[in-house]
């Protein structure tokens, strides 16, 4: 096989993917491989993806290029309809990939002495490899086609992973909870997708966004671009945990610690950033889009930091401080910056996934450095409440204890309506019941 | 129109026919799975030879040589006829013990044999024949008196309006009241709202196994794309658009149903009857994406829901209860397989990457959205709905604290295991190099256009079927 930019692209990609299925094959077939060979395996081929990796970085800089397209054919078409299997490495994707593969070794790394001799040692790290893949994908995908694949793949694993403890309900109900915010919103990116196809007849990056990233352009504009925008707005938001759709974060803690911190710190939550930014000739050519963008980020950013203080645990503080980061991102990709929401994505996850591989044993650490500084450190970002007024410092207190409503008000004006028609409905079903006692045959003689 | 080279349409048709007589004998009890396993896989054979034979003809129509009048094969029926043999072959395969009685086994096979003469029909007496047979054992084992007498009324009614539609075409009479007789039965049968409840009844009173294969036959939709249509096409032109509009409906009606519902019985048939009329509503919007994702997703959901349902039922059987309430009943513990079965088909269904299931929701959402801009936003809603309730309800039977009664209960039995790992690949296979699935069923998707397109020409009001 040739080593082009072409082949790395399609190893680093499919490498996690393979070792997902071997894995799942060996598993059906009734071979529980032992701890020590999951996790070098795991290790081994985290380590090949980063070396692929630099090879695609190698071998584009050797031949001067700023993006490579790994493609073959069609994945499936009818007529003119076609879905391209097209990869996409360029200066926005590669970077992002090289964090998927290094914070996923790395989490691997940590995982196997921190789940050792736990019963679902072998499922984490099935449904890790399965998250890589998909994370991957995303960020190498070609068009938004291919990447609601990487997309719904995170979803799955997300959700998987979220309900890991499974003996206990609260687990199996926030899992239920994530993966309903996640296809809820997804509802965007779907219909986004739709548009872009019937619009500008593709959703092939290169087509739809021509040029070389940071400085691409759009082929839609006007009323189009900005309805795009706004449904592609949506799903980052789902994914991202954007206001009002926060609630779900810190729910998803309920999973083991370094699911949490390669999820929900890292790669998983800035996937909707790097769907944004990839968007981004969408939102520059619609200047409401731009600014719906810049005014979800600022509540978020404002919402994140607001609970994290208030919070007395610290996964869901961190939750709320990675809201908040990923708030003020998204208001650097709807001002318009390339490069500057890029380098925060990158720094914040690698610095969100150290606090939370670290966060068992925070206190025992914060203990340590108050008294390495020799006494209490003091509170951060103080000065701004002492210029809040009293009254309003109690307020916002009161808010930010109720993690500013986000739940209750989606529970109100969305799932609980939908939850109301639906016990209506079902009462008016059961009215007009063919059969009122309804004993199931089966049952009976079971 | 060129013959194929031996009666494999009969044959397949036939062959469950005389095994369902041979398994009401007396003194076949014991074997009654091994004949019925033996008929279903001869029948899966012959119509795959049947595919076979079309493709080495390039998909062009054949005839079944020994009877040309009534059964011929298409890109349509011959791959449907393959498949719902195949998934006979599973429910029969992975079918608890104490359901696999020759009685049972007979109303799988009768069933099995109908729906496969309803698919090959070459004319509207023949398919009336496969209907009606598909349907009667179904309905003779819903044991509640009340609920058979009016299961039986809806869905006889059905029968009787697709009876009326061939009279009269028979007769030569054309125009609306033909073509209206003949939706009327296909919104019976499809379960289209406000016929739904006949099909959840099915599913909550009747056996679970016969009631998801039955349910998996689509002969409503069927009706409408294999005879409707291409008969009635400026009537069709009319008439779809509604029909279409009634499927969305039905699919965000029940979706919403879905998402209050605890009896898992219950929770199965509204995911499911929402899916389908999904894939109705795709089916009849006259895109070529739309129709292709409808194919597609018909596979997947046949494939998907029988896994889903067989491990329902073995559930069942193994905890020794029916499947109610609200609790978690914690199986993933004693039962790791059968959950991941379980989650790959839910997951498959609600369209996971990497599954056939992907592109079918894909082609199928972008198929509606082109015909219906605004209203065909309502088959993601729907789809986002189901996911839900199918995440739901595994969590309900997998997670959750494992129940000490249930710890000698078994995981996936090897026979189960080989059934539903064969289904899994098909979905796999099919999600991860999904071109020739897609291509295959483009094929009958451009055949039915042609159909349409070829009586629109001639102005034909179908006397000829």
């Amino acid at each position: 096989m040739p080593l082009t930019p072409q082949t790395f692209l399609i190893l680093a990609v499919l490498a996690p993917g393979c070792l997902f299925l071997g894995m799942g094959l060996l598993w059906l077939v009734g071979v529980n491989p032992p701890e020590k060979a999951i996790a070098r395996t795991a290790n081994a081929t985290y380590g090949f993806v980063c070396l692929m990796l630099c090879g695609l970085v190698w071998s584009m800089r050797s031949a001067g290029l700023t993006s490579v397209s790994a493609g073959t054919g069609n994945w499936y078409a009818v007529h003119e309809f076609q879905i391209p299997l097209t990869l996409l490495a360029d200066r926005l994707s590669v970077p992002l990939m090289g964090l998927t593969a290094l914070l996923s070794g790395l989490v691997a790394v940590f995982s196997r002495r921190y789940l050792h001799r736990e019963r679902g040692f072998f499922r984490f790290f099935l449904l890790l490899h399965l998250f890589a893949f998909g994370s991957l994908l995303v960020f190498a995908a070609g068009s938004v086609d291919l990447l609601i694949g990487g997309w719904e793949i995170i979803c799955v694993s997300s959700a998987l992973l979220v309900a890991f403890f499974h003996e206990r309900p609260e687990p199996v109900k926030s899992a239920i909870r994530v993966y309903a915010t996640y296809r809820g919103c997804d509802i965007g990116i779907m219909a986004g997708a739709f548009f872009l196809h019937h619009w500008a007849g593709s959703t092939l990056y290169r087509s739809v966004f021509p040029g070389e990233w940071p400085g691409q352009s759009s082929v839609m504009t006007g009323g189009g671009a900005t309805l795009i925008g706004l449904f592609l707005l949506l799903g980052a938001m789902g994914k991202s945990a954007q206001a009002p759709f926060s609630g779900w974060l810190p729910r998803a803690m309920e999973g083991p610690t370094p699911s949490s911190a390669i999820f929900y710190g890292a790669i998983s939550v800035h996937a909707g950033a790097y769907l944004m930014l990839r968007a981004q000739p969408l939102l520059a050519a619609s200047s409401f889009a731009s600014g719906v963008v810049i005014f979800i980020g600022a509540c978020s950013a404002i919402h994140g930091t607001m609970v994290a203080r208030a919070s007395s645990d610290v996964k869901t503080s961190l939750a709320y401080s990675s809201i908040s980061q990923l708030g003020l991102i998204f208001m650097e990709i709807g001002a318009g910056f390339s490069w500057l929401p890029l380098i925060h994505i990158t720094g914040h996850a690698v610095v969100r996934t150290l606090q939370f591989l670290k966060a068992p044993s925070a206190l025992h650490e914060f203990h340590g450095l108050h008294a390495a500084a020799g006494g209490h450190l003091p509170k951060t970002g103080a000065h701004y409440e002492t210029a809040l007024p009293a009254g309003l410092r109690s307020w916002l207190y009161r808010l930010a204890l109720d993690r500013g409503h986000h739940d209750t008000i989606l529970d109100h004006v969305v799932s609980g309506p939908l939850r109301k028609l639906a016990q209506r409905m079902t009462s008016l079903e059961n009215r007009w019941r063919l059969s009122p006692k309804a004993p199931s045959n089966e049952g009976s003689h079971v | 129109m060129s013959d194929l080279t031996a009666p494999w349409l009969t044959g397949s048709i036939a062959i469950p026919l005389a095994a369902a007589a041979v398994s009401r004998l007396p003194g076949t009890q014991r074997h009654a799975r091994a004949i019925a396993v033996m008929a279903c896989a001869a029948s899966l054979l012959l119509s795959l030879e049947t595919v076979r034979e079309l493709a080495a003809a390039g998909w062009a129509t054949m005839s079944e040589p020994w009877v040309p009048a009534l059964f011929s094969a298409n890109a349509l029926n011959a791959v449907t006829m393959a498949l719902f043999a195949a998934l006979a072959l599973v429910t029969l395969i992975s079918a608890p013990r104490r359901d696999i009685g020759g009685r049972q086994v007979s109303t799988v096979l009768t069933l099995t044999a109908g729906a496969l003469a309803a698919y090959g029909a070459g004319n509207l007496i023949v398919f009336l024949g496969g209907w009606t047979a598909s349907l009667l054992p179904v309905l003779l084992t819903i044991r509640d008196k009340a609920a058979r007498r009016r299961a039986t009324l809806e869905l006889a009614a059905s029968a009787v309006f697709l009876a009326v539609a061939a009279i009269l075409l028979t007769l030569g009479v054309s125009g609306g009241y033909p073509f209206a007789f003949l939706v009327l039965a296909a919104v019976l049968r499809a379960g289209l709202f406000p016929f739904h409840r006949v099909a959840i009844q099915r599913f909550e009173d009747g056996p679970l196994l016969p009631a998801g294969l039955l349910m998996n036959a689509y002969l409503g939709v069927f009706l409408i794309v294999r005879f409707a249509v291409p008969l009635f096409p400026a009537e069709a032109r009319t008439a779809l658009p509604w029909l279409s509009a009634l499927a969305l409906f039905t699919a965000i009606y029940t979706a919403v149903l879905g998402i209050v519902e605890r009896k898992p019985r219950r929770l199965l048939a509204l995911i499911f009857l929402s899916q389908s009329s999904a894939i109705f509503a795709g089916l009849v919007t006259a895109r070529p994406e739309g129709t292709t994702g409808g194919l597609v997703q018909w596979i997947v959901l046949g494939v998907a829901s029988t896994v889903m349902i067989s491990i329902c039922r073995s559930i069942e059987a193994r905890i020794d209860e029916p499947l109610a309430g609200e609790r978690l009943l914690g199986l993933a513990a004693q039962m790791p397989r059968l959950a991941v079965f379980f989650a790959v088909s839910a997951f498959a269904l609600v369209g996971l990457p990497g599954t056939l299931g992907f592109p079918g929701e894909d082609l199928l959402i972008h198929g509606v959205l082109s015909a219906h801009p605004l209203l065909g936003i309502i088959v993601p809603a729907a789809i986002a709905l189901n996911a839900y309730s199918a995440y739901r309800l595994f969590s309900r039977l997998f997670l959750g604290a494992p129940v000490a009664a249930w710890a000698e209960a078994p995981d996936a039995l090897p026979r189960e295991r080989w059934a539903f790992s064969a289904c899994l690949a098909i979905l796999v296979w099919g999600g991860l190099m999904p071109s020739q699935v897609v291509a295959m069923r483009s094929t009958a998707a451009d055949l039915l256009a042609a159909l349409t397109a070829t009586a629109a020409t001639h102005g034909t009001t179908g006397g000829k079927h």
